[in-house]
């Protein structure tokens, strides 16, 4: 039986995402996202990552290394998310995972194509995955 | 036919036409060329027929440069020279690194390489490949039948290399250069010195010896130094009673220009987004089509051109692939059961990530650097005779650029979904990797050019400023792009063969 192209394309971009993290991915989750805050985020990525600390990992080194001080608040991250992926990706309800996923997998590709890019511990990774992270991180610390 | 020099008479006078001094790649295809002709060649090998400690050791030196190169494993000095254990990688220069670059100082050749290209597919049966096919990519994906990379043609290519078995010289042409009539090697024979006329404007005779003696003369109407890139520029330093600073030294550009690739072994490491991905065409080599070839990536000349890079070249390598000796096997249990602990983010890949990734070995084309160089030790030989000194040295457009090279690839797996790369050098962009190694490529020593000012030998490889004397081999190179450098080798000694055809008929 052939695959849904947009479950391979999700596993793709999340493994991508999620294999510097050295974890094994799962598949659907359901999303609910209304309001920009990172506990909405930290709900999205769990829903998709095996391994969300990983991420969380992550998020904490972009956020304390890689920021400056004046973007280490989830208000300037969000705004760059938004900006980068569109202000649909918080404000619209998804009822699947499916369109989420491609708008990060089409705006972490554009970050590669466009060289938006940022070294975290040696990793080169997308802006956005980076900055994805980062919220996952703030919303345990608000936790 | 071969002599044992070592049962020649003291002060034999051996006379020629020509007289080859290296019966390595460059100098064994030379005399190749003139077999069953008129001419009468002298082929001097410093060594036997197999490997003796005491002639290697005429290779020992010190290093005065980065520690990252080893002198006395890199090069051997008997009868096939260092193809007696070179890998076989093989690719023709690009077009691309004949031309002047301006961002590249003291760059461009001045031949080009449509000039080299019939030299090029001559060569190319002489290290016994397949076919000359360096350019058709899909030609090799419909043989091997694998996939190539989606990157970005703007960015990066793959690009083809052809696989010698590889090609021994001294063993695979021993033979019919046993059975020349008018070819003589004569083995044991060491050259000490280039003796010239009064001016230094020609060469008179070679002073050479074994190193239990005797010591003996070769007279001859043309000269070949074919010795390697860094014996030739010694022989011409060493050269100094007429030329006090070594014959075609008037520029002190003899031994400058000292290069060899940058290697980074690996440079970076990609975990895979998808552990199904197909790299089979550059991770392994595939006999096919009567030869046998492998891919890399590298550097397109658009790229090269626009972001003002030196060419590189990428290999992928399963790092697994190391690990499959019995002794490795245990080091991976090891790992995996400390891998399995350590399952976390942390600075590197965990060894349970690089089952599903791959290496990316980079090798990189440095900047020309005259005071990268070889010169003379205070040190003597068995036959006291200065040994080499070794100043191999980079610039910090080297270590940009290495840098560089690995981050456009890690852009290429990231924008096809394919994975994510890590690098020491990303993470500390300032400083060189520990891994940092020389490619053991020896080049620019004796640098060709069209002007005297510049170079050491002109275009047709002859010395500047001396009538009867030609060096060949890697020393010539000015600059010497991502490729393996012995095809080229054997191109230009063909090239030069062709010259001295004309000028000995």
């Amino acid at each position: 039986m052939s695959e849904n192209p947009t479950s391979a394309r999700r596993r793709t971009v999340i493994k991508g995402m999620a294999v510097i993290a050295g974890v094994s991915l799962l598949g659907t989750g359901v999303i609910i996202a209304i309001k920009p805050n990172a506990q909405n985020v930290a709900d999205m990525m769990a829903s998709v990552l095996q391994y969300p600390r990983l991420a969380k990992d992550i998020g904490k080194q972009y956020f304390n290394k890689n920021l400056q001080p004046d973007d280490r608040s989830v208000d300037r991250i969000t705004q760059r998310v938004l900006e980068t992926i569109g202000r649909g990706f918080f404000e619209t309800r998804f009822t699947s995972s499916d369109k989420l996923i491609n708008q990060i997998i089409d705006a972490v590709h554009e970050d590669f194509a466009t060289e938006n890019v940022v070294i975290v511990g040696g990793w080169v990774l997308s802006q956005t995955e980076a900055q994805l992270c980062a919220l996952l991180y703030l919303s345990s610390i608000e936790a | 036919m071969f002599v044992d020099a070592t049962g020649l008479t003291e002060d034999t006078i051996i006379d020629a036409d020509l007289c080859i001094i290296g019966a390595g790649a460059a100098g064994i295809s030379i005399a190749r060329e003139f077999i069953g002709s008129t001419t009468r060649v002298a082929v001097l090998e410093s060594g036997d027929l197999e490997f003796d400690l005491r002639t290697q050791s005429l290779y020992t030196g010190e290093n005065t440069g980065l520690p990252s190169f080893d002198l006395e494993v890199n090069r051997l000095r008997y009868f096939g020279g260092t193809t007696n254990h070179w890998a076989g990688h093989c690719r023709p220069l690009d077009p691309v690194d004949f031309g002047q670059r301006d961002w590249v100082p003291d760059s461009g050749w001045p031949i080009t390489r449509s000039e080299l290209e019939p030299y090029y597919q001559r060569a190319q049966s002489i290290v016994e490949l397949g076919p000359y096919e360096y350019e058709d990519l899909d030609f090799w994906k419909e043989l091997t039948g694998l996939p190539s990379l989606n990157f970005d043609t703007r960015r990066l290519k793959t690009a083809v290399y052809n696989q010698s078995p590889p090609t021994r010289f001294g063993k695979a042409y021993r033979q019919e250069l046993k059975l020349a009539r008018n070819v003589t090697v004569y083995l044991n024979a060491n050259v000490l010195e280039i003796e010239t006329n009064e001016t230094a404007s020609r060469i008179n005779r070679l002073r050479a010896a074994c190193i239990d003696g005797p010591k003996f003369f070769v007279t001859a109407n043309q000269f070949i130094l074919a010795t390697g890139g860094m014996e030739n520029a010694r022989l011409l330093l060493l050269s100094n009673k007429i030329a006090p600073t070594g014959l075609g030294n008037d520029n002190d550009l003899v031994g400058r220009y000292f290069m060899d690739h940058v290697l980074l072994r690996p440079g970076a490491n990609v975990s895979f987004s998808d552990p199904g991905l197909n790299l089979q065409l550059y991770s392994s080599t595939h006999e096919v089509g009567g030869g046998n070839m492998f891919a890399v990536l590298a550097a397109t000349e658009k790229l090269v051109r626009k972001e003002k890079i030196n060419n590189f070249r990428i290999h992928l390598v399963k790092p697994w692939d190391k690990l499959k000796t019995p002794v490795g096997r245990i080091f991976s249990e090891v790992d995996a059961v400390h891998g399995a602990r350590n399952h976390t983010l942390n600075d590197e890949p965990t060894r349970q990530q690089r089952r599903d990734a791959i290496d990316m070995h980079l090798v990189l084309e440095p900047m020309p650097n005259p005071d990268s160089r070889i010169s003379l030790s205070d040190k003597l030989d068995l036959f006291g005779q200065q040994k080499l000194a070794v100043n191999w040295q980079l610039k910090e457009a080297d270590l940009v650029n290495a840098r560089r090279a690995l981050q456009l690839a890690a852009l290429e797996f990231g924008r096809t979904g394919k994975g994510r790369a890590y690098g020491p050098i990303f993470k500390d962009p300032e400083v060189w990797p520990h891994n940092l190694e020389a490619g053991r490529h020896h080049c620019g020593t004796t640098r060709m050019t069209d002007n005297p000012k510049t170079g050491v030998v002109d275009p047709a490889c002859k010395v500047n400023g001396v009538s009867n004397m030609y060096v060949t081999g890697s020393s010539v190179f000015p600059t010497i792009g991502y490729a393996n450098p012995t095809l080229t080798i054997v191109a230009l000694a063909l090239r030069l063969a062709d010259h001295m055809k004309e000028r000995l008929a």
